[in-house]
């Protein structure tokens, strides 16, 4: 099959110039997602780097790729640790392995903006493999990439083909809550349909009537594991490019294209893989399953005994023990089954250990009992002491009659001192972010870790939480629910928007950054879709009105009928008319006849339509929201940074906004979450200060221009 | 040796409704007199089909239930139609309950208390258009072993588990002749959205259904599909507690219900229970689509009143009550030892201890027996299982969270709901075809498909011939004309015909006492008995009813007496002409020509007709030909053959 395929693809190729065939297969790994589901250990550490039975994600991800056949690996890292990654790569094995291993460093807060970095970068040469930086895997692509090839040399609108595992109704990895309905035509394997299904969330799939018409067999899985392994082309890029918003892989880009079909005829096709394992370690609870997998070899070869880096010697022994040399045992201690012992761990008189994952250097005393915990390198474990599930990190010390209890989470180099019980679901660390995200020492909090002790007790805080593409898995309704369910604390993600259903677990989520603007993290996944949908179709609109001139009014009424057949709120408005706002005067910018100044094009723009504005934003609040509407779009645009300088300037010239909302607005954490957005804003500094500086001087006059505004925009409604 | 896999199964019983036919009705206009049961297809009435189904399942029990104003035309027919007389083993029971009408529902059809009464085990529903190369007891096989009152613990025995069901799709694409021959008509379809079962650890033997064969979880005509789809904004809603109980759903839409139906004999009771009398109307919609939803909406099953009737209370009183009958049946056969499985819980109640469940599944040794309970808390699949250890810490409160969650896995009312399970055939051209004959098209491309079979008589030692192979393509006692042809590759000529001389058919089946005169040509047409076809007719695609007369050359020229000659050399002319370049188009103008017609019974048309892709129907339909038929056909072919030597000679 697969010397046929490439032999048809020489021969198309030369319709199309460069020949695919002899393209080496290039990759692109995503790291750094998902950290706020690992803190605290991610404070100091990338989390592909975190170590998965003792050898870091990684390279399991890599070795999968190698094993794959990939001759080429882009390694994408944003966020805070892409030095790490980069210098770790550098002096990796990995370097000879691969033809090429380049590490992509960019400020992308999302799969999207990598995508669409990606693009621009021109560094696909043809079709690649695009998985993320925690995939621990060993099933066989082979069928999969020849049947694409051959896909694609028969349609050239099959942009991608996605890889899923079969899994049964049940999976550890598997997201209980928020559970992936794949619709796919069994003839011709392509998905027809996707939908994010949430028990008693949304009580009935609706499943389009073109399906069940256009389609003879039709499969409904819901038991698929998505792995976020992707065959992604050339084409499914230049689709990122084409639709700026789109973030997540599957929400956005499958929704987004299958939506598209009528028009673009452009499919997405869906292999389905039964044998071999995939997961990706995305949450604290997908961590403790997959290194039980490990452990128990369904990951073969890649269990420790394959010794991944050149300086493991781990040996198999009976009962899945596994130990490295070098390693010290009592006499009298005692290994249970499922265990992994790293080089130079010592284990003292009549300690048990059971299930569990012992780093390198460990010094575990006397009498201790460690059961399904997990401990990383240089780990102090005093005498009678009791680690139940846990996770102890790097150089961490706990005292002497010590009890870690279930789901205790205890970051790098904390002290626990002697006596100290830890209770269920803490997390300990000694390093925090302080608000510019900088790495800081901890206040020590002696009742939490006792006298002597180092490290505090660490409550999360929303921004802490990733940015990034949030993807399937969630919480699970898993087996280790009472456990690392709630210490994990992972961010429900707008992927799948998780609402965490288990009673024990806390409220705290996130918003990632498609939510930024309006909280929504607790709306149903199906009120984002709609929004999600509103926003798309009021902004066209919009922007359709304004392109062709009509008159504002129009715009308004047209605005106004989308509304309440939607239903819409407010913001959603704001959102939309923001979005198109900023994409109008970009699009006078850069109107290739005669381009006009940032500055003319936001004054023309804004002047025409002002009612537009003033139909939607009243208060200081909204007058922030729409101010970050904008800036969110203006992002990665070409004189974004002029056009809203010039934007807010209009805008607070003509009374639009005032001082408050400005201020509002800067203040607004949100306006600076990520560095590009702070330095977008940061253009617009100039005009802020000024208007709150004259605000301050004139207040009266100020207020009452407020109050002017406030009257003008009820009588525009 | 195919009965020493399948031994006889004496305990079923097999009911054949024979409806009225209303998308045939050009020909079953009088349903009284020429029931749709015994429409011919390939000279055979529609009845033998499903019966000779039955007799390939060894099931001799057969009831044919029919309306009452139907019963003689019926019972006239099984006591003289050579095909039906010719029937192995004992003659079917004729039911005509008292308040069947017509146009009754199957479902209402199985509640009347004849009905009712004659049900006294696990039954096969048929429906008289069934025609089926499949060998039923493959299905019955598959049922039998896969009926979960055979599979179910001993050890839960307290919880009576009753046997399921087995319901029949077969494709109506991918298939050619058969499926595109209509194509302004497609063919009516079912929505059928079934779930996997789980696959037996070794790998069923070659030839076996297994493969095929699903859980129904949703079933539904496409037209109540397509009403659904409207009613919702173009979408089809599925409820989540599908997803939630199966996860991998499969959706056919162009599949379609044979409307064969292996039931247990509860299933009697259930469509006859006080909460389903208003609802259940057809067997196949109602009935087996409210069943199929059962399985995963508890809430729906007690709605149903399947909790009654499954749980036991009714059973028992039922079965005290018909314990005669089911001993008569027991009896009768003599031969317990090839009770199944499946009927000893039936008799449990009544023959007490000596009798115990048999799980055939625990004693196979092949089979890794995996108890149903587990299965229904979706934990049959578990991945990385050997994981999950200590149980204590793991298992537990993961299955408790699990159930506690998930309400649907534990029917409140601990009646396990029987899956109705269903032998869905892959579109594949290889496999035996499956098809309901209720449309005048599927007819005729049956009829064909038939005739293209060999024929049994043309004994080559070796050769298995297709159960539904007749004995004969052209039959003895038929008389051909000279120069005449008949394609016997692809055409079918019954007894008695008489055929004039150079007429050529082609892929035709022609009924008995069929006439038919020279220079005829019938091209992909069936002829039903006694139709008497007159010279020069030309007609393709055409389906002719009993006893109608296509009028050919013989108004045309002058005299009666030397009409068949010179209709004769009228048509001689005229194939001259043609030949010629249709120099004599007024002959051409009286030639009867029919494309794509339906001719009803007893129907004349008149000669010169030229009609295409209608129906020919009239009213007065009681018109008696009979004497006419015997004398003009020996006429005609003595006349056929003196003048097909003529013109012979002349050309």
């Amino acid at each position: 099959m697969a010397p046929k395929a490439s032999k048809g693809g020489k021969a198309a190729k030369q319709n199309e110039g460069p020949t695919e065939a002899e393209e080496p297969l290039q990759a692109v790994v995503f790291t750094d997602s998902h950290e706020g589901r690992f803190i605290p250990f991610t404070y100091s550490q990338p989390r592909c780097r975190l170590k998965l039975a003792n050898t870091p994600l990684i390279e399991y991800t890599l070795e999968w790729l190698a094993s794959v056949g990939v001759q080429e690996v882009f390694v994408h890292t944003a966020g805070n640790h892409s030095e790490q990654v980069e210098a770790y790569l550098e002096q990796s094995r990995w370097q000879d392995t691969f033809d090429s291993l380049r590490t992509i460093t960019s400020a992308a807060t999302s799969i999207g903006d990598a995508m669409r970095d990606l693009d621009e970068k021109g560094l696909m040469k043809g079709d690649f493999i695009s998985v993320y930086g925690d995939l621990v895997a060993n099933i066989d692509i082979s069928a999969a990439l020849s049947s694409h090839k051959t896909r694609r040399l028969k349609n050239k609108d099959a942009i991608m083909t996605m890889i899923l595992r079969e899994a049964g109704d049940y999976h550890r990895t598997k997201d209980q809550h928020n559970r992936q309905c794949f619709v796919i035509d069994s003839d011709t394997s392509r998905c027809i349909h996707y939908e994010q299904v949430r028990p008693r969330k949304s009580p009935r799939l609706d499943i389009p009537a073109e399906v069940m018409k256009d389609h003879v067999d039709i499969d409904m899985r819901e038991d698929l594991i998505d792995c976020g392994i992707d065959i992604c082309t050339p084409d499914s890029l230049a689709q990122w490019s084409d639709s700026f918003d789109w973030k997540r892989p599957r929400k956005d880009f499958v929704h987004g294209v299958l939506q598209d079909y009528e028009t673009f005829g452009r499919t997405i096709h869906t292999h389905i893989v039964k044998e071999g394992y995939a997961a990706r370690v995305n949450s604290l609870r997908a961590y403790d399953a997959v290194s039980k997998d490990v452990v128990s070899r369904w990951t073969y070869p890649y269990s420790p005994d394959m010794n991944m880096l050149a300086d493991q010697t781990y040996q198999l022994a009976k009962g899945n023990v596994y130990r490295e040399d070098r390693v010290t045992l009592a006499r009298s201690s005692s290994i249970g089954r499922r265990t992994v012992l790293g080089e130079g761990s010592s284990v003292g008189e009549g300690s048990v250990i059971i299930n569990s994952v012992i780093g390198r250097r460990c010094v575990i005393g006397k009498r201790v009992r460690v059961e399904n915990a997990y401990i990383w390198d240089d780990a102090h474990i005093g005498d009678d002491t009791v680690v139940e599930t846990a996770i102890v990190a790097n150089e961490v010390s706990i005292g002497k009659k010590c009890h870690v209890k279930r789901g205790a989470l205890i970051s790098q180099g904390v002290k626990v001192a002697d006596g100290v019980v830890v209770e269920e679901n803490m997390r300990l660390a000694k390093i925090e972010r302080d608000d510019d995200d900088e790495v800081v020492q901890g206040v020590t909090d002696p009742k939490i870790v006792g006298e002597g002790g180092e490290g505090f007790l660490i409550e999360l805080n929303e921004e802490e939480e990733e940015v990034y593409e949030a993807l399937l898995a969630g919480v699970q309704d898993m087996d280790l629910v009472e456990d690392d369910d709630d210490d994990s604390d992972f961010d429900s993600d707008d992927e799948d928007g998780a609402e965490y259903e288990h009673e024990m677990v806390p409220a705290a989520r996130s918003g990632s950054f498609a939510s930024v603007a309006s909280n929504e993290s607790e709306e149903g996944a199906e009120l984002k879709r709609k929004k999600a949908d509103f926003v798309r179709t009021a902004t066209d609109s919009v922007l359709d009105g304004m392109t062709k001139k009509q008159n504002e009014d129009n715009i308004q009424l047209e605005l106004q009928s989308h509304r309440l057949a939607e239903n819409a709120e407010d913001s959603w408005i704001r959102e939309a008319v923001a979005t198109a706002f900023s994409r109008y005067i970009v699009a006078l910018t850069e109107n290739e006849e005669e381009p006009q100044k940032p500055k003319v094009a936001a004054e023309a723009a804004i002047m025409t339509n002002q009612r537009l504005i003033t139909a939607c934003v009243k208060e200081a609040g909204e007058q922030a929201e729409f101010l970050l509407f904008l800036q969110i779009d203006l992002l990665h645009r070409q004189q974004g940074g002029e056009v809203l300088l010039h934007a807010a300037y209009v805008l607070a010239i003509e009374d639009f906004v005032d001082s408050v909302g400005l201020q509002e607005w800067w203040d607004d954490s949100r306006s600076s979450r990520t560095q590009e957005l702070q330095d977008l804003r940061d253009k617009a500094e100039g005009v802020v200060t000024s208007m709150v500086a004259a605000a301050a001087a004139e207040s009266s006059e100020d207020e009452e221009s407020g109050e002017d505004e406030d009257d003008e925009d009820e009588d525009d409604e | 040796m195919p009965h020493a896999t399948h031994p006889p199964l004496p305990s079923l019983q097999a009911l054949i409704l024979c409806g009225p036919g209303l998308s045939l009705n050009t020909f079953t206009s009088n349903p009284a007199q020429s029931p749709k049961c015994l429409l011919p297809i390939a000279n055979r009435p529609m009845l033998w089909y499903p019966l000779i189904s039955c007799h390939r399942m060894g099931i001799t029990s057969i009831h044919l239930i029919i309306p009452p104003d139907a019963k003689e035309a019926l019972e006239t027919a099984l006591a003289t139609h050579p095909a039906l007389t010719s029937l192995p083993g004992p003659k079917p029971e004729v039911l005509a309950p008292e308040g069947l009408e017509q146009t009754s529902g199957t479902a209402e059809l199985l509640r009347l208390p004849e009905v009712q009464g004659v049900v006294t085990r696990d039954f096969v529903v048929l429906p008289c258009d069934l025609v089926s190369e499949l060998d039923g007891s493959k299905v019955l096989q598959q049922w039998l072993t896969l009926n979960p009152s055979s599979t179910s613990n001993s050890s839960n025995s307290k919880q009576s588990k009753r046997g399921g069901g087995m319901a029949l799709y077969y494709p109506t694409h991918g298939r050619e002749g058969i499926s595109s021959e209509s194509k302004k008509v497609v063919d009516e379809t079912d929505f059928l959205a079934t779930v996997p079962i789980s696959l037996p650890a070794v790998p069923p033997p070659a030839g076996s259904l297994r493969n095929n064969v699903e859980e129904v979880v949703l079933t539904m005509p496409t037209d109540t599909l397509n009403d659904t789809l409207e009613e919702n904004n173009g979408s089809l809603p599925i409820r989540q507690r599908l997803l939630n109980k199966h996860s991998n759903v499969k959706m056919r839409t162009r599949h379609r219900d044979a409307h064969v139906y292996f039931f247990p004999h509860w299933v009697k009771d259930f469509i006859a229970h006080p909460n389903n009398s208003e609802k259940f109307e057809s067997l196949s919609e109602d009935v087996l689509g409210a069943w199929a939803q059962a399985g995963w909406r508890p809430s729906l099953a007690s709605k149903l009143g399947l909790d009654e009737v499954l749980g036991g209370k009714r059973g028992a009183e039922e079965n005290g009550g018909e314990a005669v009958g089911t001993h008569a049946a027991f009896d009768d056969t003599g031969d317990g030892g090839s009770m199944t499985p499946a009927r000893f819980s039936e008799l449990e109640l009544q023959e007490g201890e000596e009798e115990e469940e048999v799980d055939v599944m625990a004693l196979s040794s092949t089979k890794v027996s995996v108890p149903l309970h587990v299965k229904q808390e979706r934990e049959g699949k578990w991945f990385a299982s050997r994981v999950q250890v200590p149980a204590t810490t793991e298992t537990e409160p993961q299955t408790k969270t699990k159930s506690a969650s998930k309400p649907v896995s534990k029917p409140k009312s601990h009646v396990h709901i029987p899956p109705l399970l269903a032998y869905i055939q892959p579109p594949l051209p290889s496999l035996p075809l499956i098809r309901r004959v209720d449309t005048a098209p599927q007819l005729a491309s049956i009829s064909l498909y038939l005739a293209k079979l060999p024929a049994t008589s043309s004994a080559e030692p070796g050769v298995v011939y297709n159960a539904l192979a007749l004995e004969y393509k052209v039959h003895p006692t038929a008389t051909i004309g000279p120069q005449s042809r008949v394609s016997e590759g692809d055409s079918l000529v019954a007894e008695n015909v008489t055929i004039g001389s150079r007429t050529n058919i082609k892929e035709s089946v022609i009924g008995a006492n069929c006439e038919i005169g020279g220079m005829v040509k019938l091209t992909r047409c069936v002829l039903m008995e006694g139709v008497v076809v007159g010279d020069g007719v030309t007609m393709t695609g055409c389906i002719i009813g009993k006893r109608a007369r296509i009028e050919g050359m013989a108004s045309a020229p002058t005299s009666v007496d030397g009409g068949s000659g010179k209709a004769g050399d009228g048509v001689g002319d005229g194939a001259k002409g043609k030949g010629k370049g249709k120099k004599r188009a007024e002959d051409e103008e009286e030639r009867t020509k029919l494309t794509d017609c339906e001719v009803a019974p007893f129907f004349v048309v008149e000669a010169g007709t030229e009609s295409k892709g209608e129906t020919l129907k009239g009213f007065d339909e009681e018109g008696s030909l009979d004497e006419e038929d015997g004398e003009d056909g020996e006429g005609e072919e003595g006349e056929g053959l003196d003048d097909g030597d003529g013109e012979e000679i002349d050309v």
